[in-house]
């Protein structure tokens, strides 16, 4: 069952089409992942949805309720977790949160319960009475995460949730995300980072130009580009002999060498691996490493646009 | 209430930030008191302007018997002249100008022996002053007889266009109704003096000037939420773009009031300045400055582009206006004092200085009638930008 419905939605900034007729459909309880690089459109259409944004045509609906029309009621049933950190740095994190909480209704013993619990989920009660100004980038993307789910809505959305932090702090998110989830949030997470989008997202919408170019769960995706495999082996000596050898193959539909690294795309590696090994073995390359790389959502985007993701 | 919510949390946010309580708190009373301190002598104090008695010496050398000597006598009797000085009497320049020296007096006046002489020749009746150690006191001595010889001419003039017989019927006159005759017209100045001390005049002018510095704090914070991408976050929030808007300049415009109220009484407990007998009609100016202040924050805010051409704007705007309206030195020149009629500061320092002088309430009214019309204005300018442009994330 959908809790989110965008029907032909376009939003323009001048003569520029930012988000071009884009429907879109989000089902309650799931991890919906938005990718795309800078500029696709996902920034406008998460502020459309959080009702930041006037929406120039179309429609968005949560939960049947639309923006349009009643949009303090769908901004109560949304957190927003925006790209730059949004928060007052001479305030202490507990202040942060209780101010927004206040906004959103909340007061007195729940209001502190929730401050308190929104806190402990991102593992900062310890840091309560600290102001961010002392933070870690780690820290205030959680104290971030902190004031938008105080009020627990029905839709997070987070944008960019992981721009600049360490690997500890992302993976500290990206657990608050599952977990999240499985309190009973619905999640939008947008990013340009694919292998996180599509490490906790249960389907994965990939927006170019303001379009959505494809969507689907993460193995519905790859199917679309599972006719391509790379094998990258690693070597010294790489001669031009073999790479054109390697190119004269029937199925071998391209080579590229770089340095110590030749990358070879074919249809099916388990099938002409023994061919490559032999075509090798012959020129006498001394092969180091060797690996088979499956199609990912990278290769799509790839293969639909031309570009990579962070072009 | 999320108005309520936004107003105190601006409130207790800018209160964090020193700089801001250091400009909005500590500054004024600093510059206060230096300027009021620096300045006090080119500036006439309101107790200097109510001089005591005068001790006047009356030199007359030669002959104590005349029309002249009659007409002194007349004159220093006079029960209005008698209440503003003391008269003794000389028959030697020296001997008088010993009793200035030693302060036994304050100005002395020297009859010329040939007055009478001349004045029948038709020449005017002129003295001549010999002045004491202070200036006002001097300036009191020099009108009092400057009276005197008006009198002597108009009735030197009088003989000679109409005869000796009007002069007498004249005399006769002046005889019969001596007792109510008053040579000077003593007018109400009020209570509080004709003038106000240094420390007055720039607890005003720097009353209204840090006001407007609140306007600063305001555009500040508003940029302030864009730039730190709060008000994203506030937008999202299930709360109206009006009432996050309307919130912050409520924190802001509370926060002036309190540092006009900070302001009046730290000047009056500190430095002892007199702001007049009408504490409603204060709270009052500073409501009306708090609201111009506010608007004008808030139309720099709405139309520039970022926060350091706000602030430079702002600070501009004040500046301009707190010297054109004569707020850092009195400016004589009539038609800087035409434009200075058309800022916010010149309005608030006269209703403050007129409360001062404690001047008539019509006086009053007037003057912060016309701050009132220049706060509306004000408002009406901010409302329409703010209909046109927003404060949006947008």
């Amino acid at each position: 069952m959908a809790i989110l419905e965008m029907e032909h939605v376009v939003k323009r900034y001048g003569s520029k089409l930012s988000v071009d007729h884009l429907n879109l459909s989000v089902d309650k309880g799931e991890i919906f992942g938005l990718l795309g690089p800078n500029g696709a459109g996902k920034s406008t259409t998460i502020s459309m949805i959080a009702g930041l944004l006037s929406i120039d045509q179309g429609e968005i609906r949560l939960d049947g309720i639309s923006v349009k029309e009643r949009p303090l009621e769908v901004k109560r049933r949304i957190g927003l977790v925006p790209q730059d950190l949004a928060l007052y740095e001479a305030m202490s994190a507990a202040e942060n949160v209780t101010f927004f909480a206040r906004l959103y209704g909340l007061r007195g013993k729940l209001l502190k319960e929730r401050v308190q619990e929104s806190l402990e989920f991102v593992g900062l009660q310890d840091k309560a009475k600290d102001a961010p100004s002392t933070f870690s980038g780690g820290m205030k993307r959680r104290l971030n995460i902190a004031c938008a789910i105080m009020h627990r809505p029905d839709l997070i959305i987070m944008d960019e949730p992981t721009v600049g932090i360490d690997p500890q702090s992302r993976n500290h998110i990206l657990e608050s995300v599952r977990t999240l989830n499985k309190m009973g949030s619905t999640i939008i997470y947008t990013s340009h980072y694919m292998e996180e989008v599509a490490a906790i997202s249960n389907r994965v919408a990939i927006m170019d130009q303001g379009h959505i170019i494809a969507c689907g769960t993460e193995a519905e995706l790859r199917e679309r580009v599972a006719s391509e495999e790379k094998i990258v082996l690693t070597a010294s000596g790489i001669g031009p002999g073999a790479v054109e050898e390697l190119r004269l193959h029937p199925r071998v539909r391209a080579v590229e060498a770089a340095g110590d690294t030749l990358t070879i795309t074919l249809p099916s590696a388990q099938q002409d691996l023994q061919d490559i090994l032999f075509i090798c073995s012959k020129h006498e390359i001394p092969i180091q490493s060797l690996k088979v790389e499956e199609p990912d959502l990278e290769t799509l985007f790839l293969n639909l646009t031309g570009r990579t993701l962070r072009d | 209430m999320n108005i309520w919510h936004i107003c105190s949390f601006e409130i207790r946010r800018i209160l964090r930030i020193r700089s801001v309580l250091l400009n909005l708190f500590v500054l004024p009373l600093l510059l206060i008191f230096i300027l009021g301190a620096a300045l006090s002598s080119t500036m006439d104090t309101g107790k200097d302007n109510v001089p005591g008695r005068v001790s006047v010496g009356v030199i007359q050398i030669g002959s104590s018997s005349g029309s002249v000597t009659e007409a002194l006598n007349a004159f220093v009797a006079a029960p209005a002249v008698a209440e503003m000085m003391k008269v003794q009497r000389f028959t030697t320049e020296e001997e008088a100008v010993r009793g200035l020296r030693q302060g036994e007096l304050d100005f002395a006046v020297l009859i010329p022996p040939d007055l009478e002489e001349r004045m029948a020749k038709g020449e005017d009746a002129k003295l001549q002053w010999i002045l004491g150690k202070d200036s006002t006191l001097n300036i009191v001595g020099e009108t009092l007889f400057t009276r005197f010889t008006d009198e002597l001419n108009r009735h030197m003039a009088t003989v000679e266009v109409l005869g000796p017989e009007a002069s007498m019927a004249m005399a006769s006159m002046t005889d019969e109704g001596s007792g109510n005759i008053s040579y000077v017209n003593v007018s109400n100045p009020g209570t509080a003096g004709t003038s106000y001390s240094a420390s007055q005049y720039y607890a005003a002018s720097m009353l209204a000037m840090f006001m407007l510095y609140a306007g600063m704090t305001t555009s500040n914070s508003l940029f302030s939420e864009r730039d730190k991408k709060t008000l994203t976050r506030l937008q999202a929030a299930p709360v109206g773009n009006g009432v996050i808007f309307a919130g912050k300049i409520a924190g802001n415009s509370l926060l002036a009031f309190m540092q006009a109220l900070i302001i009046v009484l730290m000047t009056y407990w500190l430095y002892g300045v007199n702001w007049g007998t009408h504490p409603w009609l204060i709270v009052l100016i500073c409501v009306l400055i708090t609201i111009s202040s506010m608007m004008i924050g808030v139309i720099v805010a709405l139309v520039s582009k970022n926060a350091a051409s706000a602030s430079a704007l702002m600070q501009g705007i004040i500046i301009a206006m707190t010297f054109i309206s004569g707020g850092f030195t009195p400016i004589a020149i009539d038609f800087v004092q035409r434009i200075g009629e058309f800022t916010v500061n010149h309005w608030a320092l006269q209703s403050f200085l007129r409360m001062m002088l404690d001047g008539s309430m019509s006086e009053i009214m007037h003057n912060i009638l016309m701050l009132g019309v220049v706060s509306a204005v004000l408002l009406a300018i901010a409302a329409v930008i703010y209909g046109k442009v927003g404060y949006r994330y947008e």
